[in-house]
């Protein structure tokens, strides 16, 4: 017996005695599937032949203290640990570059408690979002978290890279619904943040976990803000001229100060391809689409004020219909075929920013990148508003990449290079809602400059093994 | 290979985790593995000649209920169950056969059944009065179906409906052979001999109507026989018990005179609800009881969950099936039924195991079952 195999089998043993017989695997079969998830790069790299870094083990705990106990095993033996939830990412950010330990942790998916009183729930942070969903709408709850990702991924990794769902424009992103969570560090030490979400004792211990990934623990439960369904929830469409007379509709409904639960404005070539396929609405320039909820005399009253806002700047009322065709179709975009998928590559560069940014961010990506990568276009729709500003959702694709691996990649690289440095240069963030993994790692010392500093003072002092999915979110490995 | 064919669907499914929420074996292991993603990014690696069948990749491929909710959960219905009964018979046809499957392949050789169960004398005393008493032709031929063998309860009470209507009816002289648990297991040329043998009986018995209370059965009748080149007569019309009793309770030839005071949900078996659209004769069926208080499952219809008894799951991975089967316990214990009915002898089997094995008090039955308490 190799040296190398005898550790193997040891680890494997330990992490058996934790978890069980049933709930580890090192077959090549499961460790193929867990080197993908949503990210181009290991999807093209399976699509041309080439296998992706894979795992080690994959265990599957079925309490916190299982947990615990992994992650104090890999310690001891400094080995790399990476939290899977549905692998529904699209930025790497669970994939297993350096090998170790996958915890995957969808049999951590029970809802402990739901507070009607004070209209939260507290759940393992395993279950998958629409489980959870269905869940609370049998109480007549709801998260009010919608993103296409709910069908597959976990909570857990809602918070992980600080998702937002379609309703983010008034239930929040997922950071906004937190009440509390527990925590395992990578020590394996077991916490619980404040009770509570709002208090002065301090910095706010759930905001420093929510977004890190996997990179400075694991959240393995949380309480979460429940909503009563509302009474009434409406949805119109508008038709604009140009992306510009949209985004001043929108702008301004959200500065009027109304809340609309939904706003979404998708640019000419979307709203030319994508809305007319997946929708069936077939017109030249912009689709908008935004919806309120709530008390059915507050919806009528926002309803009629955003109507006059979009009329003013010349849009075009498609009325309910065209808006609640959008509702009841919203996640069929990301079903094959209409997404896209390879053999096209293609990129999503969700930034935000201030409103007085925005549209030239956009203009100046879409520039730029067709500019310099003439075998590229780029779209883009605008969603979650916020009072100050949104985000766009801009995509670039290619529809016929290079072939060989190491092309593609020079490629897509190329492409996001450019996008990142101009969305930064022109005050964007560099990522809205879908995290930053090993997709945008080098480009986080850029974002925060000195700032990043911090994080990684903080990483090194919670993590001093740097055991805990290196390579992720800017800190090395 | 015969995957080839479904190449799109690999194709499409390999990257996509959107029906994630529903799948049966995926929700139970959480084996990334065991989703439809996974599945088809393995027969991907396959297809692009990285990997070739081994001993894991098989167990995946067989850690299959086959139940189809993907692919009505699909917007595009993608046919992962299609795609997967294709990878199983080209893993028969490469002779990497897992045990477990290769034993009920020989069960059925030796014994005609894939429970490895003789006809015992009990099964043959009740076939024998009915074949004897009925003679070769009638209008009504009632073929029974592997399962129902080894179940007599449930083959007992169709007899007794038949007889209590006073129908014409026979049964096959020959063991009824299924071919649909043959054909979901990749034995595609076992299944052909045997559809075409049972054809060859069926039509020799020259009957009006071909009535089983096998859910499977009647999927392969429709869906594989045609397939394997098995022809059955034209002139026969075949249904399912469910159905066949709904008729005749729309032409006032059934009616029942005892009352069953409790509340009943139904279990969609998804040969019978998915695959074939049959959704409301059993219900139909049920609500003419007199006393059942109807509970519907809130997982139904063309969307109901899978008891795990189907794509031969039952048998080659019982303990997946068991939990998928303590889904089904749990959902209608919690719609607060006093009795689970279902219209599969397999899916009675696989949830009225697991009522044994929580003790619950649940009650379970074939729906000829729950009939017969209202004679």
């Amino acid at each position: 017996m190799d040296k190398k195999n005898h550790q193997h089998e040891t680890i494997y043993r330990e992490l058996e005695n934790i978890v069980g017989s049933q709930d580890i695997t090192d077959k090549k079969v499961d460790k193929i599937v867990y080197s993908v998830d949503y990210f181009w790069i290991p999807e093209m790299l399976i699509d041309r032949g080439c296998n992706p870094p894979m795992a080690d083990y994959i265990v599957y705990p079925e309490t916190t203290e299982e947990v615990s106990r992994i992650i104090q095993l890999a310690n001891t033996y400094k080995i790399p640990v990476t939290a899977w939830g549905g692998g529904s990412g699209s930025q790497g950010g669970a994939l297993p570059i350096d090998g170790g330990i996958i915890i995957d942790i969808k049999k951590l998916d029970k809802i402990l408690k739901t507070d009607e009183k004070s209209l939260i729930v507290n759940t393992q942070s395993g279950i998958i979002a629409q489980n959870l969903e269905w869940k609370l709408n049998e109480r007549g709850y709801t998260m009010g978290h919608f993103p296409a990702s709910i069908f597959c991924a976990t909570i857990g990794g809602f918070l992980a890279h600080r998702g937002s769902g379609v309703l983010s424009t008034k239930y929040g992103k997922i950071e906004d619904m937190i009440i509390e969570m527990e925590v395992v560090l990578p020590t394996g030490e077991i916490i619980r943040t404040a009770p509570v979400p709002r208090h002065a004792a301090g910095p706010d211990l759930n905001q420093l976990f929510i977004g890190s990934e996997g990179t400075l623990g694991i959240i393995t439960k949380a309480t979460f803000k429940i909503h009563p369904i509302p009474e009434e929830r409406r949805f119109r469409a508008f038709i604009f001229k140009n992306l510009h007379s949209g985004y001043e509709a929108g702008r301004k409904i959200m500065t009027s100060r109304l809340r609309p639960c939904t706003i979404r404005l998708y640019d000419e070539v979307e709203t030319k391809r994508l809305v007319k396929r997946v929708l069936g609405i077939d017109r030249e320039g912009v689709y908008m689409v935004f919806g309120f909820d709530g008390d059915k005399q507050m919806v009528d009253l926002e309803e009629r004020t955003a109507i006059k806002i979009c009329q003013n700047g010349g849009g075009e009322d498609l009325g309910r219909k065209g808006g609640e065709h959008w509702w009841e179709h919203k996640y069929d975009f990301f079903f094959p075929p209409y997404m896209f998928w390879i053999p096209q590559m293609y990129g999503t560069m969700d930034t935000v920013a201030t409103y007085d940014k925005m549209e030239k961010i956009f203009e100046e990506l879409k520039k730029v990148i067709e500019k310099t990568y003439p075998q590229a276009y780029v779209i883009a729709h605008f969603s979650h508003w916020y009072e100050w500003g949104c985000m766009g959702y801009v995509r670039f694709i290619v529809d016929g990449p290079p072939q060989h691996p190491q092309e593609a990649r020079k490629l897509h690289d190329g492409i996001w290079d450019t996008g990142i440095n101009t969305i930064l240069a022109n005050g964007g963030m560099v990522n809205e809602h879908h995290g930053i993994g090993i997709k945008l790692a080098r480009f986080m010392k850029k974002q925060y400059g000195p700032a990043f500093t911090v994080m990684e003072k903080i990483k090194q002092a919670l993590d001093p093994n740097n055991i805990m999915n290196p390579k992720k979110l800017g800190f090395g490995g | 290979m015969l995957i080839e064919k479904y190449r799109k669907t690999i194709e499409a499914c390999r990257f996509c985790p959107m029906c994630k929420v529903v799948c049966t074996v995926g929700n139970i292991t959480k084996n990334e593995a065991n989703y439809p993603r996974g599945k088809a990014l393995i027969l991907f690696t396959i297809l692009k000649k990285m990997r070739e069948f081994d001993e894991d990749i098989v167990e995946r491929i067989y850690q299959c209920a086959i139940c189809g909710l993907c692919k009505d959960w699909c917007i595009s219905d993608y046919d992962i169950p299609e795609l997967i009964m294709a990878a199983r018979a080209d893993i028969v046809n490469s002779g990497k056969i897992p045990s477990r499957v290769l034993k009920i392949y020989e069960n059925i050789r030796k014994t005609e059944n894939p429970y490895a169960m003789v006809n015992d004398e009990k099964i043959s005393a009740v076939l024998d009065k009915e074949i004897r008493e009925t003679g070769k032709r009638a209008k009504i031929l009632y073929f029974i179906g592997d399962t129902a063998f080894s179940h007599p309860e449930i083959f007992e009470a169709t007899i007794k409906i038949f007889n209590y209507t006073g129908i014409d009816f026979t049964i096959l002289p020959k063991k009824n052979r299924g071919v649909e648990l043959l054909y979901q297991l990749g034995f595609r040329k076992e299944a052909k001999r045997l559809a075409k043998e049972n054809a060859e009986v069926i039509n020799e018995a020259d009957a009006e109507v071909l009535v089983t209370s096998d859910a499977d059965e009647y999927l392969a009748f429709k869906r594989e026989y045609p397939r394997l080149g098995a022809s059955l007569n034209p002139d026969i019309k075949i249904m399912h018990i469910t159905e066949y009793i709904n008729l005749l309770l729309q032409k006032n030839k059934l009616s029942f005179s005892r009352k069953i005071n409790k509340s009943v949900t139904y279990h969609d078996p998804s040969s019978l609800g998915r695959y074939l659209g049959i959704h409301e004769p059993p219900r139909e069926v049920i609500k003419a009881i007199p006393g059942i208080e109807f509970k519907g499952m809130k997982w139904n219809r063309s969307r109901a969950r899978s008891c795990g008894a189907s794509g031969g799951l039952l048998f080659t991975n019982p303990e997946i099936a068991a939990k998928a089967a303590e889904n089904i316990i749990d959902e209608a214990t919690e719609i607060g039924a006093e009795i689970v009915v279902t219209a599969s002898p397999l899916c009675r089997q696989s949830v009225g195991d697991c009522k044994k094995l929580r003790n619950s008090s649940i009650e379970v039955y074939d729906i000829a079952e729950l009939i017969v308490k209202a004679f």
